[in-house]
């Protein structure tokens, strides 16, 4: 029996179909991630478990019971904003014991639990300030530790990394990831970045326009795309897609064949399976990714891990692994 | 390094100076003049008295009964209308804050009263809201089947304070509204999730965050509040007796109803130092608000 379940979940505003029918069953202590462009519906539909939107239609059930309906402030669910949604009037202090103050919980004990919140979070030192005296990741662990003093049945998190510069992206994300293994609390956790899914995942769900596209977890994500928009969603640079008549050998009644750019090898030009043209190559010390046109207009990206003596204008052959094809049928759906 | 910062400082003020002279002068020639028609005989109906006579004009006014009264209806008239004002003006405020069809056409209508000048506003009230005849107020009265209340007459000074309090409570609820748009969403977002219900976000949430608002609300008030004269020279006169006059209208009794110069400069010197006594605790209570 799934700890957190959505049925056939709907969200409506006016005419626009923000979700469409969305099923997910998540089990207690997974880490799921919702992926997918802006605009696909991550917030919506996050903001529809934590109870901030209504549900238009379908049913949510969070440990066996129905809570569709629920205010949010009953459905015993934490959430970390994007924005942090500190309270600005309010200390360290006063900002992660306020739903225990207002539940009415014993004084004793709310301040033992923010205490070890804080400590776990290294937020001794400020817990007398107001937010406006924090810097930014330290108003980001504020966010975190109000939401863990409160031992919700369910952690929310709606892209909370954006606002960080990237060194402390990376950083806080290890963070979370261990405050997860931690405290085995159920997640889930917004996100555009692919990078944060990939990582902190347990299951990742790409949405698109309000539907899931595939739900799986990282790897498999990567390895086994359902079709064709997740492709190209999971991987950085994305998936080369040729069609298939560039290769007839593995193409076999598929409309496209996509191939990973670290599945291809830049070879010499004659006897290859594909031919192209080098239009940029980019070295970053570890690796370097050969763009290249094929036929004249066929985008592809080779990555390898020695460096080349190739240059803008050379005619270059590809190899690649026929195991690793991926085909896709007029639909974009996979074979 | 001293003396040339100290030299670089000297051109920005000299440049600044006819501009803080300007405004001396427009303050020190009046409060000047007060002070010295203060201290001397000045009676329009005996213009042949003169002299210096010292403290005689503020002894007179200050034992003059209607004193006492004035400076505390002043006061009360105070307190009241801003008090009145900032409360409902608030309750109003969050009442309209969340969308409904027709929000903007109430917001006009609400801040309206603003726009009408004392005067109108005070015969508005005097002949069409409390006579106690043909007003709207005598009529719900007589409706309910009781007697009409003659407000002018038996209530002068809450009268008054009614008054006031319909006019400000438009630019109150005017800033409130204002102050209200920039609340931030996720935070009340936040304190759903947390639990909190209406009233423990208005505490914990709207209240701080409006402090600043209110406090500019309750400053301007107090200032334009501390001299009302034009609703109650066109009501009541400042009576019956004295029920309804406030130290503005006291000083225009002695100026151009007894032609007493002499004693109302006294009593705009007390005027003054009302006002700065109102300043000091006003500042002292909600100052730290505006850092
Ligand atoms: N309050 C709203 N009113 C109308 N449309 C909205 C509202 N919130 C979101 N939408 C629309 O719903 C869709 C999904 O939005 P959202 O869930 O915020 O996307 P994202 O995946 O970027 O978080 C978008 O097309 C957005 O324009
Ligand atoms: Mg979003």
């Amino acid at each position: 029996m799934a700890f957190l379940k959505l049925q056939n979940v709907d969200k409506y505003y006016g005419k626009l179909h923000a979700i469409k029918g969305v099923n997910l069953e998540i089990e207690n202590g997974e880490f799921i991630v919702f992926v997918g462009p802006s605009g696909c519906g991550k917030s919506t539909l996050l903001r529809m478990i934590a109870g901030l939107e209504v549900i238009n239609g379908g049913e949510l059930i969070l440990d066996g019971k129905d809570i569709t309906t629920t205010p949010s402030a009953q459905r015993d669910l934490a959430m970390v904003f994007q924005s942090y949604a500190l309270y600005p009037h309010m200390t360290v202090e006063d900002n992660m014991s306020f739903a225990l103050r207002l539940a009415k919980v014993d004084p004793a004990e709310i301040q033992e639990k923010v205490e070890k919140a804080a400590e776990k979070l290294d937020l001794t030192a400020y817990l007398k300030r107001t937010p406006k005296m924090l810097s930014g990741g330290q108003r980001q662990r504020v966010a975190i530790g109000r939401a863990i003093v409160r031992s919700p049945k369910v952690f929310l998190f709606d892209e909370p990394l954006s606002n960080l510069d990237a060194a402390l992206r990376g950083q806080t994300r290890v963070e979370i990831a261990e405050l997860h293994r931690e405290l085995g609390a159920t997640t889930v956790y917004v996100t555009h970045d692919q990078v944060e899914a990939m990582t902190l995942a347990d299951r990742v769900v790409v949405l698109r326009d309000g539907i899931i596209e595939q739900v799986g977890t990282p790897l498999d994500l990567y390895d086994h795309p359902k079709n064709r928009f997740v492709s190209q969603f999971i991987g950085m640079p994305q998936m080369n897609l040729l069609p298939a008549d560039f290769l007839p050998a593995v193409a076999e009644g598929s409309a496209e064949v996509g191939i990973r750019p670290e599945h291809m090898k830049a070879v010499g030009a004659e006897g290859a399976a594909l031919s192209g043209v080098v239009e940029l190559v980019e070295s970053l010390g570890n690796e370097t990714l050969i763009h290249m046109k094929i036929a004249g207009k066929h985008q592809i990206i080779v990555r390898q891990y020695v460096r080349t003596e190739l240059k803008i204008g050379d005619t270059v052959g590809v190899e690649f692994d026929a195991s690793r094809v991926h085909r896709f049928d007029s639909e974009g759906l996979a074979l | 390094m001293q003396s040339s910062s100290a030299g670089n400082r000297f051109v920005p003020r000299l440049l600044l100076s006819p501009a803080v002279a300007t405004l001396l002068l427009w303050m020190l020639v009046p409060l000047g003049m007060t002070l010295y028609f203060s201290a001397i005989r000045y009676n329009l109906m005996s213009p042949e008295l003169t002299g210096f006579v010292g403290w005689a004009n503020y002894e007179f006014f200050v034992t003059n009964p209607a004193f006492t009264d004035a400076v505390l209806n002043t006061l009360v008239l105070l307190g009241s209308t801003v008090f009145i004002t900032v409360a409902f003006g608030l309750a109003i405020a969050m009442l309209i804050n969340d969308p409904f069809p027709g929000q903007s056409f109430v917001r006009i209508l609400l801040i309206s009263p603003f726009f009408v000048m004392p005067t109108v506003n005070a015969l508005l009230w005097k002949h069409m809201m409390m006579n106690p005849i043909y007003g709207v107020l005598a009529q719900v009265w007589t409706f309910f089947g009781l007697e009409p209340v003659n407000w002018l007459q038996d209530l002068p000074l809450f009268s008054v304070i009614l008054m006031l309090s319909w006019q400000w409570m438009p630019f109150a609820c005017l800033i409130f509204i204002t102050s209200l748009q920039s609340m931030d969403r996720e935070q009340l977002e936040a304190s759903d999730l947390d639990g909190a219900t209406y009233l423990q976000k208005f505490r914990y949430l709207y209240l701080p965050h409006m402090a600043r608002a209110i406090t500019v609300v309750i400053m301007i008030e107090v200032i334009f509040l501390l001299s009302v004269f034009a609703e109650i020279f066109t009501t009541t006169n400042g009576g019956p007796g004295t029920q309804s006059t406030n130290l503005a209208y006291l000083i225009y009794n002695e100026a151009l109803v007894n032609f007493d110069v002499g004693s109302a400069s006294a009593g705009a010197m007390f005027a003054i130092i009302l006002a700065n006594i109102v300043a000091f605790f006003l500042i002292r209570i909600v100052g730290k608000n505006l850092d």
